[in-house]
């Protein structure tokens, strides 16, 4: 992983999302509660691990880590069907960064994620230009958080030609942080 | 689940916005370093039982290779059952050897995902401290005292210690980099270029008196003038003068 990805709070977020497991040994500290209480699994138990821990235990072969239920075969070829219609954020609303971390082991993500994304963001520009959208609002709410950080950049950069033209793009302003 | 109290810090950390940052969780922090002390603790014990595993083991290999080279002569039978439970000892031993070997590496990728979270929630606060003193320029009194509530006593120090850092710089450079010109402001807006040299302010809190190039102007409450940009942006920036712009 790049220095720069180290610091990036959406990274650590995005390696936080499960993946089912299978153990090959015993592992305590998986329970629910924390390190603190003694809740041992046993080796050939089937558990969901976060993807930061997966990673790491599957190299050492002290887990086997399965593909991830959103990456899928069949639950990409459905969502292939129609990019527009899944509902991103409920899946998982770090779909394209956590399909980032997984693309550095599994070849096919990559592509998965560029086809999603292409066909979904064009719908993203378009509704960021059209101002108040009261049809897109089902797709907006399935929106995942990277797609949803674009669409507020295009809103904001929408805003910005108006702005402009109303002659209020070099007003100095009270910083943001003061009205605290 | 291990890493759970580490991820809370970053959830806070991604609510750090341009206008708002919660308060630092001194609390969570404790918690996140303890528990990752405990983790560590832990792992070296592991490691020292690991070692006295393999010496145990050694010695387990010495007493069979003497038995086995003892008496044979109807005893062979006794032996063959011996070794075999000997195998077995011997496997779960390793079993026992992998159990740990896991266990170790999910501590070590704890202990390093939880000094990952805290480095990360620090650095995010550290860069809004960082853009909160450009934006009083470097004058840290500025600040308005619910948002320094919010900050430990060591990000203060940091606030403060950033400000000096730059001003004390700034001075040390001043006078190489523009010998002519009075002074020139450090932490102007670089990101909104200058349209106008003179700007119509309104003042919304009492400012006193300020020098500017055409004489002195004195800022009272809701009076309104035409002063240079440059004398008066810091003002803006902290809420003292309103800029009315041109419509």
């Amino acid at each position: 992983m790049a220095q720069r990805d180290y610091y990036d709070i959406d990274d650590i977020l995005a390696g936080q999302e499960r993946v089912p497991c299978i153990l090959q040994v015993d592992l305590d500290g998986l329970g629910s509660s924390g390190s603190g209480t003694a809740s041992k699994v046993q080796r050939n138990a089937r558990w969901t691990l976060p993807y930061w821990m997966a990673d790491r235990l599957d190299e050492e072969d002290y887990v086997t880590m399965e593909m991830s239920p959103m990456f899928a075969k069949r639950a990409t070829r459905m969502y292939a069907a129609s990019p527009e219609s899944v509902q991103l954020r409920a899946i998982c609303q770090y779909y394209y960064q956590f399909g980032m971390q997984l693309g550095n082991i599994v070849p096919d993500v990559p592509l998965v994620l560029r086809n999603m994304y292409m066909r979904r963001i064009q719908r993203v520009a378009h509704i960021a230009q059209q101002g108040h959208n009261v049809e897109a609002l089902d797709f907006v709410q399935g929106l995942d958080k990277m797609e949803l950080r674009m669409l507020k950049l295009c809103q904001q950069a929408q805003n910005a030609g108006t702005v402009w033209q109303q002659n209020k793009a070099y007003t100095l302003k009270k910083a943001s942080a003061m009205s605290l | 689940m291990l890493g759970d109290e580490a991820v809370r810090l970053v959830k806070e950390a991604k609510d750090i916005t341009a206008d708002h940052i919660p308060a630092y969780n001194e609390e969570q922090v404790r918690l996140v370093a303890q528990e990752t002390r405990y983790l560590w603790t832990r792992i070296e014990e592991m490691y020292a039982s690991l070692g006295q595993l393999t010496e145990s083991q050694g010695e387990t290999a010495e007493t069979e290779a003497a038995t086995a080279h003892g008496p044979s002569q109807g005893d062979g039978g006794r032996d063959a059952a011996m070794s075999s439970s000997q195998q077995t000892y011997a496997l779960s031993q390793a079993e026992h050897r992998n159990n740990v070997g896991g266990q170790t590496t999910l501590y070590a990728q704890t202990v390093a995902r939880n000094k990952r979270c805290l480095l990360a929630y620090h650095d995010r606060r550290a860069k809004f401290l960082r853009s909160l003193m450009w934006n009083v320029h470097l004058a840290p009194s500025m600040v308005p005292g619910t948002l320094v509530a919010r900050m430990s006593p060591s990000e203060q120090t940091y606030m403060r210690e950033y400000a000096r850092l730059n001003a004390s710089y700034r001075d040390a450079v001043e006078a190489q980099l523009i010998p002519s010109y009075g002074s020139l402001d450090w932490a102007a807006n670089g990101e909104l270029p200058p349209r106008d040299l003179l700007i119509e302010v309104r003042v919304v809190r009492d400012c006193g008196e300020i020098v500017t190039e055409n004489g002195v102007v004195s800022l009272q409450a809701g009076t309104q003038h035409y002063v240079p940009r440059a004398d008066v942006e810091h003002l803006i920036t902290i809420g003292y003068l309103e800029h009315v712009s041109p419509s």
